[in-house]
């Protein structure tokens, strides 16, 4: 265990904002091509980051600790995706064209094609974070990705 | 082509907010917070998303709440950013709905000029069982804010005064409600029973009704206002002694009470200082929440009151108007029909109000249907087209989509070998003229045109419904009624207001018609019987060979204001007013005698043959009457005053018996050989039943753990009258994914129990249900069958993931399960689940 971890673990704010600052932009770009939004997307990165660091000292290594803040994450993109049901995304009025591709997904796909190439998950690995079946997740990402070179 | 490479190279393009960036962490992770927070979180045991709703006000909130047991109460002022609905939001309007006592209509009233969805409104309406978090969460599901919820706190304050304004009017008058005896029903003399009048004429016997129903708790809703609140008591609840006492013993005493058939007891405030008004209240809707369903429990306490007709009428024949209530039938001619009839509207007919409930479990089922499966055609509609599906094996081909555009196409009704798709919409403009005369004398010809209300056939094959012939495009005049099927006819009753530009010598704008052909047939006026003419509304009865649809026949009724209608072999029965009509349906259908009832026909009303006996309720002033008669229209007897100044909400019979169901879940049981109001024997409930078999009857609902769903339950039970169950059979969503939540389960024959498919021959039976599996909308249909002993064994099941239809349903065909959603039509066996194949409609 490395000593800035240690530190993070004791209610170091510094030595966790050096592990955040590791993985805070994939888990980002995550969060804002999954969600309909900047600002969801922010929220949720940072509800992320506060439930996983209240549960620090849990977690026995770095890599156990980001593997549980990539749950937390896919957690608070599930509950958008949940509130979505109960009113309309608010999308983005000039998205980016990767953004706007993004939103022809349904949004299985684009949360399981985000995880995918974000991280290189494999659909076993997936479905463990999101709590969808394997066999789902390997649909969407086939379906996704045979929308994804239609479009690109 | 290397996507994730192409996503990465466009994703790391994408700006980070700053934010988020490392140097502000300290802004967004606090440890001591954060541990509470997510130590509320675990507690709670469900994800809190108000803690990551939008905006930067989010924080604050979030603080305010995870520091709960500090800051929260302390310095509630300080959660200045806290959202507005979390203040004024379903909850608080509940509250204040509960503390003003709104009755059920009152709060539908209210719901049903708000914003909130048809779905949600309908699932409040048909649930009469509803708990109050239920509630809340149709209510948070709803697009309703916290202005909205503002205005409806306005209006229920308002409906509250004014119902205290006219209490205390009520209260200035004479009261009518005095102690009698409680000796009635069978001992009570000839003499005595013969002064069954009209409340306000009979003090006597609307008394003795009160003070039994008083006694017994039955408080009338419409004077039930909170007594500390007003600081007095209603004329009924004057009869206290005995009230007290039997208060606990009825079960049903509460559910009259509560006004509002929602489970309220099954809400606990979470802060007991808001329980402080009106406590007493509060227990006492507590009870009523567990008794106030229609149930077997609450017909038990069902009023031991009434008057032995049967009795009365061997003892006192002398006062049955056996032959003075049959009418004579006025034979006038077109012109006269015309100017027989007032000039007023009639209010819209209440064909359907009567079918909320019904007694041992089965309602009427319409033979008009949404989806009509035949061993060679499947046809369904949807958003107006009608889909027509050939079979072969298990893949279905689309033939054709018909588009009803400016019509409304309401079904399609399957009739062995023939097919008819019904709709409706309103003719071609008809031009016409007349000739005004002046004062001088002067003639002019003016002109005018009229559109009228007409209702459309197809008849076609059913082996090929996609063909139809010319000859075999009916159009009758007025709208959709009713519909039966008999010895290879098509029964069907229409309604229509007769246009008030309708010109006496112009037969073409107010007689009904049916046109075939190019060609408009007119309702001979001989064949139309003159109702109470106080409004000039229509109800047409054609009669329609679907073999040869030259061969029709069309009578019709005309004045009156609310429609009934109720068949029974060849016989068909028309309600209008205070008229009840009969048609002979033996050949064609022929006017064959009617008479006059008590009272009005109203809203809960219905009739029932039975046993050579016609029974049909009114209402009459606050009060609903039955009313016997026997095959010639001879009067067997009458009981009036049945749930007087209550809500009447719905009649059904079961054989001889006649039960009246108020607003409040109160039902009145009234036993046909003795004409005694008692304990029935059968179980009323508005409950849908799927007609499995003639033995096993399926019903769908939700379980829930108080606050919300957690599971579907699909349950067999005996069709015996009292809906014995059999057998449930739980269905989770979690069994197909971890993260899915069985809140959102439900399925759409929770509402629309046609959804379900079935083939009783080989026990198939499919469920279609709809839930969130955390990420997408799933769509699934359980498939299962139905054993001999009623138990239900699961075969497989259809799963499409992420799919949202607006409707899905199931048909069995055979052995091949047909699923229907939005745009794909699956088949699979009905013994294993396996997808045989299915066809993309391109919708």
């Amino acid at each position: 265990m490395s000593d800035t971890y240690k530190n993070a673990q004791e209610g170091d704010i510094d030595a966790f904002a050096e592990i955040y600052s590791k993985i805070y932009t994939r888990l980002y770009y995550l969060a804002y091509h999954s969600l309909a939004n900047r600002e969801e997307a922010v929220q949720a990165v940072k509800s992320a980051a506060g439930e996983a660091y209240s549960l620090i000292r849990g977690c026995g290594t770095e890599e156990e600790f980001n593997g549980l803040l990539l749950k937390k994450l896919c957690e608070q993109i599930i509950r958008y995706y949940r509130e979505y049901r109960k009113r309309q995304p608010e999308y983005e009025t000039n998205p980016t064209y990767i953004k706007s591709i993004m939103r022809k997904l349904t949004d299985a796909e684009r949360f399981s094609v985000a995880v995918w190439a974000i991280f290189g998950f494999s659909p076993h690995e997936i479905s463990m974070f999101s709590g969808l079946s394997e066999t789902v997740v390997t649909a969407k990402l086939r379906s996704a990705g045979q929308k994804l070179e239609a479009m690109l | 082509m290397d996507i994730r490479n192409i996503l990465n190279g466009y994703f790391e393009k994408t700006p980070v907010p700053d934010e988020l960036y490392p140097r502000n962490v300290r802004k967004f992770v606090v440890p001591n917070l954060a541990e509470k927070k997510e130590a509320r979180t675990e507690e709670s045991g469900e994800p809190d998303i108000r803690s990551n709703s939008v905006g930067g006000e989010n924080a604050s909130y979030t603080e305010a709440r995870s520091s709960r047991p500090v800051s929260y109460e302390k310095a509630p002022s300080q959660n200045t950013e806290e959202p507005y609905r979390e203040v004024i939001g379903p909850s608080a309007f509940i509250k204040i709905v509960r503390y003003h006592r709104l009755t059920g209509k009152e709060f539908l009233s209210l719901l049903g000029n708000s914003k909130i969805s048809n779905k949600a409104y309908q699932e409040i309406e048909s649930n009469p069982n509803l708990t109050v978090k239920r509630l809340i969460e149709l209510l948070e599901e709803s697009p309703l804010t916290s202005a909205d919820y503002e205005k409806l706190i306005i209006a229920v304050q308002r409906m509250a005064q004014l119902k205290a304004e006219t209490k205390a009017k009520i209260k200035a008058e004479p009261r009518r409600t005095e102690k009698v005896s409680e000796k009635v029903g069978h001992s009570e003399t000839p003499s005595e029973a013969e002064k069954t009048v009209p409340p306000k004429s009979s003090k006597e016997t609307d008394t003795g009704f009160s003070s039994e129903r008083a006694q017994k708790g039955y408080v009338p809703v419409a004077v039930d206002i909170p007594s500390e609140e007003n600081g007095d008591k209603d004329e009924y609840e004057e009869d206290g002694d005995g009230s007290g006492e039997q208060e606990e013993k009825d079960d049903r005493l509460a559910s009259a009470k509560s006004r509002i058939q929602i489970n309220f007891g099954d809400f606990n405030y979470e802060d007991d200082d808001e329980e402080d008004y009106d406590e007493d209240g509060e227990d006492g809707r507590g009870k009523s929440s567990n008794n106030g369903k229609i149930t077997a429990a609450a017909i038990g306490a069902a009023v031991l009151i009434g008057i032995s007709f049967g009795l009365r009428y061997k003892l006192t024949g002398s006062w049955l108007p056996s032959d003075s209530v049959v009418k004579e039938e006025p034979a006038p001619d077109e012109t006269g029909i015309y100017s027989a009839l007032s000039s007023l509207p009639a209010p819209a007919p209440a064909f359907t109000a009567n079918n909320l409930y019904s007694a041992g479990g089965m309602r009427e089922e319409s033979i008009v249907k949404d989806p009509v499966c035949g061993s060679k055609r499947l046809l369904y509609t949807e958003n107006n087209k009608l889909y027509i599906y050939e079979q072969i094996g298990g893949q279905v081909i689309r033939l054709e989509t018909r588009d009803y555009n400016e019509n409304t196409l309401l079904g399609i009704i399957g009739a062995g070998d023939k097919t008819a798709a019904i709709s409706t919409g309103v003719s071609e403009p008809y031009s016409y003229t007349y000739t005004v005369t002046e004062k001088d004398g002067t003639e002019t010809v003016m002109t005018g045109s009229v559109k009228r209300k007409e209702t459309y056939l197809e008849i076609t094959d059913a082996s090929s419904p996609e063909k139809v012939a010319a000859e075999n495009k009916l159009t009758l005049s007025g709208t959709l009624a009713a519909a039966y099927l008999l010895d290879g006819r098509l029964i069907i009753v229409t309604y229509e207001e007769m246009e008030q530009d309708s010109v006496p010598e112009d037969k073409a704008t107010f007689m009904p018609y049916l046109s075939r052909a190019g060609e408009k047939n007119f309702c001979s006026p001989d064949n139309v019987f003159m109702s109470s003419p106080t409004h000039r509304g229509f109800a047409a009865v054609f009669s329609v060979n679907l073999g040869d649809t030259e061969v029709f026949d069309i009578a019709a009724s005309a004045g009156g204001t609310k429609q009934l209608i109720s068949k029974n072999g060849y016989e068909l029965f028309i309600g209008q007013g205070s008229d009840l009509i009969r048609y002979d349906l033996t050949e064609g259908v022929k006017e064959n005698g009617s008479c006059e009832i008590s009272g009005k026909i109203s809203d809960f009303s219905a009739i029932s043959v039975d046993g050579g006996e016609i029974r049909v309720t009114s209402s009459e002033g606050d009060a609903a009457t039955l009313t016997v008669l026997d095959g010639e229209f001879g009067l067997i007897g009458e009981i009036k005053n049945i749930g007087v100044g209550e809500s009447l909400a719905g009649t059904c019979f079961y054989g001889q018996e006649t039960y009246i169901v108020t607003e409040n879940g109160a039902c009145y049981g009234i036993d046909g050989e003795n004409g005694v109001m008692s304990e029935s024997s059968a179980k009323i409930t508005n409950e849908t039943i799927y007609k499995f078999n003639d033995s096993i009857g399926i019903k769908v609902s939700a379980a829930d753990n108080g606050s919300k769903r957690t599971a579907l339950i699909v349950s067999t039970v005996k069709l015996d009258g009292n809906l014995t169950p059999i057998y449930n059979l739980e269905i989770s969503s979690k069994t197909t994914a971890v993260n899915a939540l069985d809140e959102y389960l439900s399925s759409p024959a929770e509402h629309n129990i046609r959804a379900i498919g079935s083939n009783a021959e080989n026990g198939t039976l499919v469920i279609p249900v709809e839930y969130f599996d955390g990420v997408s909308e799933v769509e699934l249909f359980v498939i299962c069958r139905v054993n001999e002993d009623g138990t239900l064994s699961v075969n497989g099941k259809i799963i499409e993931y992420d799919r949202r239809s607006d409707s899905i349903f199931a048909q069995v065909d055979g052995d091949t399960v047909i699923a229907v959603t939005k745009g794909k039509i699956i088949t699979a066996g009905a013994q294993d689940g396996n997808v045989m194949g299915y066809f993309l409609t391109g919708e």
